[in-house]
């Protein structure tokens, strides 16, 4: 009766993730398997500047965010001492950091996660724009007229119209008169394109960001972007091109600098860097978009932060790992240190790697021992014994790390993940178990503990298992079920096979 | 593989998961763990039901109380100290002489006042204990074994382990420490398991590292046909442990003290299984038996006559 309990339980997970999983793919269209490989984008912003006296200080800085082919996936802040505050308009998302007194060196951070989604998410302002009739002076308004109608001319549409203008503009020489609207001393044509382009009551901006595509660098560009009636459009005014705006990715728009210190932009040090990141990325966004809005999408893992979903898909593999864990010691009968220690080395071997985690594992933990051997003549108390293993377990780690780094080794870096007061505990039973059982025992559970994580690892960072689990959570019930099933078994375990194999001889047996 | 698993079965052989299913966690309730897991509560109500233990000399459950130890030592010479909550032997230190100021342990090593107390204080630090919980030491009674056994034992401490299920002594054997297992009773250490007629008390074949001897390794003395004296009386003892502890899937761990008879060294909630290759029998069916001669109400006394009628075994070599 209590069996048939637990397989109604067991029968009742299946049901329901068997029907999640159906229903979510037909009718939600969630992926199986994984799509392919999303290049995201990590700018970094590095602000600094000298603080001379003690006297406040503000800077102010535009923040990239959500636009048409973009998203913002993860943003961090470091701000220091100062106070953070953004302020958010349809010009742009602008941080403006300020402090009573300062002084010295200033460093400011932010970073930002940006991925392109595949479909057009609209317009965050979705009005038409107003346009506001420039004013021209007499000379000015004959220049300007003049200018129009030799780009009307010799353009057929509106886009034609935006890039002959913008030619003209560049060629100073092309036609008489021309330093009327450009002076001499103006560095840009934009702010007259931009007047031009409002006397033919066409609403035209400067649009400020960075090119997000092969190769790029983090570097600030200005583009006058045009409204064409239903959208915007960019066009690089220097190489008198339109530009997609799938490769460039708006800031913000308007004349403003990037980053001001005290409403200037000099006597600042301001560093943008980019780097792309390929990483397996569901596109939430795009599944999104192709649906109605569903709780079940609303309420998934999809819909956290890029950095959560991230550590997400690691939780998500560990009750396999447990699962493994459980087969392992009971069905197969294999001896392990801890009962959970298998999968926390496993997790830690994510992030130096198979071979070189099983090396440094070995390593901290034989130097442990040889540590615990040393100590054993001093006679300690418990407490304080383990306390000293695990301080001196940390200094191996920490010079393993320093001294693998200076010899260009990176890996040695991640040792520092091992879970280090586990491990300490562990070397004391081990040396323990040394002493009342024999070194044969202790290398046993070792070789078991080794193993188990060895298969954890592998089985936990295969990529397809972590996509399915993380899409379809529900399959974790399964696995619950699964391992509470493993509970009730209660035949043998493959090791007790050979343990008891005696048994089996003609010899032992021929007793009634 | 199947063939294995399928000849392990016709034995009757019973693994550790059906241990624990079926047995442990069938027929011993949570709450009367306790009183098997902690020695002192098990001697307390050993002492209750007029069973015989050894004789607890003091007991130390903090530092502190460390100061009273050389008082509680002062009348012997001799004495073992046990954590109360210890597992599978670990633990267990024997001193068996004193010299001045120094001890001697019994395999023979000298140690000083100051050791045996770090060894204390790692007790009750409770390094020993199941779960690392903090632990009492005990000092207790060191057993002057029966002579008889001297002639099959290699140092340590010989021990009879019988498993009584409901009450029912089911199955039994003398554990003899050798020389490879250290002086340890510990049978996958090298120790000889030599498995019990019940009916009579009469040792069967040994088995030492799944080999079937007949003679002891070390004192090259026969192990077979062995009478245990007072047999009696550890079947008495036993099955009254089951009166005692509540737990209906028990491991009783005897001595035989020269001068005192049967002693019980401890209960154990979830005796091991190895005993089926020391008795060459497998206990599915004798426990099986057992349920379904529904004895559970019967009397120390029945049960007894069920166990000497039911599972006797007849020396084959």
């Amino acid at each position: 009766m209590n069996n048939r309990f637990l397989y109604s339980i067991f029968l009742f997970f299946v049901a329901l993730t068997a029907t999640l999983m159906v229903y979510k793919v037909t009718n939600l269209n969630f992926p199986l398997t994984a799509n392919q490989e999303n290049t995201l984008w990590q700018l970094e912003t590095q602000i600094r500047f000298k603080a001379e006296t003690g006297e406040p200080q503000e800077v102010q800085a535009w923040l990239p965010r959500n636009t048409e082919r973009f998203v913002i996936n993860d943003e961090d802040f470091y701000s220091g001492n100062f106070g953070l505050n953004v302020a958010k308009n349809e010009v742009g998302n602008r941080a403006q950091w300020t402090i009573r007194s300062a002084r010295g060196w200033q460093t400011l951070f932010h970073r930002t996660i940006i991925e392109p989604v595949e479909i057009d998410l609209g317009s965050m302002d979705t009005s038409t724009p107003s346009v506001e009739k420039p004013i021209f002076n007499t000379i000015e308004g004959e220049v300007a007229n003049m200018v129009i109608s030799h780009a009307k001319k010799t353009s057929a549409d509106h886009q034609s119209l935006v890039l002959q203008l913008i030619g003209t503009l560049n060629e100073r020489d092309s036609m008489d008169n021309l330093s009327v609207l450009l002076p001499a001393g103006s560095d840009s044509s934009m702010p007259i394109l931009i007047r031009l382009l409002g006397a033919q009551d066409i609403a035209a901006r400067v649009a400020n960001g960075i090119y997000l595509r092969e190769g790029s660098e983090g570097k600030i560009h200005s583009w006058l972007q045009v409204y064409n009636g239903e959208e915007w459009e960019l066009f690089d005014i220097v190489n008198q091109q339109m530009v997609s705006n799938k490769e460039a990715f708006v800031i913000w728009t308007g004349f403003d600098k990037f980053v001001t210190l005290n409403g200037k932009s000099n006597n600042i040090d301001v560093r943008l860097s980019l780097s792309p990141r390929n990483e397996n990325v569901l596109d939430f966004f795009q599944l999104r978009k192709n649906q109605t809005k569903h709780w079940l999408i609303d309420y998934s893992f999809l819909s956290l932060p890029l950095a959560i979903q991230q550590d997400f898909k690691i939780l998500v593999t560990i009750p396999v790992g447990v699962l493994l864990l459980v087969l392992l010691r009971n069905l197969i009968g294999i001896q392990t240190f801890g009962t959970f220690l298998p999968i926390l080395i496993a997790l830690s071997f994510r992030e130096t790697g198979l071979i070189a985690g099983i090396i440094l594992f070995t390593l901290v933990v034989v130097l442990g021992l040889l540590t615990r051997l040393l100590l054993d003549r001093l006679s300690l108390l418990l407490i304080p014994r383990v306390g000293s293993i695990l301080i001196v377990v940390l200094l191996f780690m920490t010079t393993i790390a320093t001294f693998s780094y200076k010899l260009g080794i990176n890996i040695g870096l991640s040792v520092t993940l091992f879970p280090m007061v586990i491990l300490a505990i562990m070397i004391e039973r081990m040396s323990i178990m040394w002493d009342e059982r024999g070194p044969f025992e202790v290398f046993k559970q070792s070789i078991g503990t080794i193993m188990v994580a060895a298969i954890g690892y592998w089985i936990m960072n295969i990529k397809s298992l972590q996509h399915l689990l993380f899409v379809f959570p529900e399959i974790l019930l399964v696995v619950l079920g699964v391992t509470m099933l493993i509970g009730r078994y209660t035949g043998f375990k493959l090791t007790e096979l050979f343990r008891f194999r005696a048994l089996i001889n003609k010899e032992m047996t021929r007793r009634a | 593989m199947l063939g294995i698993i399928k000849r392990l079965n016709q034995f009757g052989l019973v693994g550790i998961n059906k241990r624990n299913a079926g047995y442990t966690l069938a027929y011993n309730p949570r709450s009367r763990y306790p009183l098997v897991d902690d020695k002192l509560l098990t001697k307390e109500l050993a002492i209750e039901s007029n069973l015989a233990v050894p004789e607890l000399y003091g007991v130390i459950d903090s530092v502190g109380q460390l100061k009273k130890f050389s008082s509680i030592i002062e009348p012997y010479t001799d004495f073992v100290i046990k954590p109360a909550q210890g597992s599978g032997g670990d633990g267990i230190l024997v001193v068996a002489d004193r010299f001045d100021q120094d001890w001697q342990t019994a395999s023979g090593q000298l140690i000083s006042c100051y050791e045996i107390e770090l060894h204390i204080t790692n007790i009750l630090s409770g390094i020993y204990s199941l779960g690392g919980a903090s632990d009492k030491a005990m000092i207790e009674y060191r057993v002057q074994f029966d002579p008889l056994f001297s002639d099959i034992s290699f140092q340590g401490v010989p021990d009879v382990r019988i498993i009584v299920f409901q009450g029912v002594p089911v199955m039994g054997m003398v554990r003899l420490p050798t020389r490879s297992s250290t002086g340890k009773a510990n049978l996958h250490q090298g120790a000889i398991g030599v498995g019990i007629d019940l009916s009579t008390g009469k040792t069967l074949t040994g088995v030492q590292n799944n080999k079937i001897i007949e003679i002891h390794p070390d004192t090259r003395n026969p192990i077979v046909g062995v009478q245990i004296p007072q047999w009696d009386k550890l079947l008495k003892i036993a099955a009254g442990c089951y009166e005692l502890s509540g737990m209906g899937y028990l491991g009783v761990d005897l001595v035989l003290d020269k001068n005192k008879g049967p002693l019980i060294l401890e209960l154990n909630a979830r005796p091991g299984l190895a005993i089926q290759i020391a008795n060459r029998v497998g206990l599915n069916s004798r426990l099986e038996r057992i349920k379904a001669a529904k004895l559970d109400t019967a009397s120390i006394d029945e049960r007894i006559a069920y166990t000497k009628e039911q599972f006797a075994n007849k020396i084959i070599l």
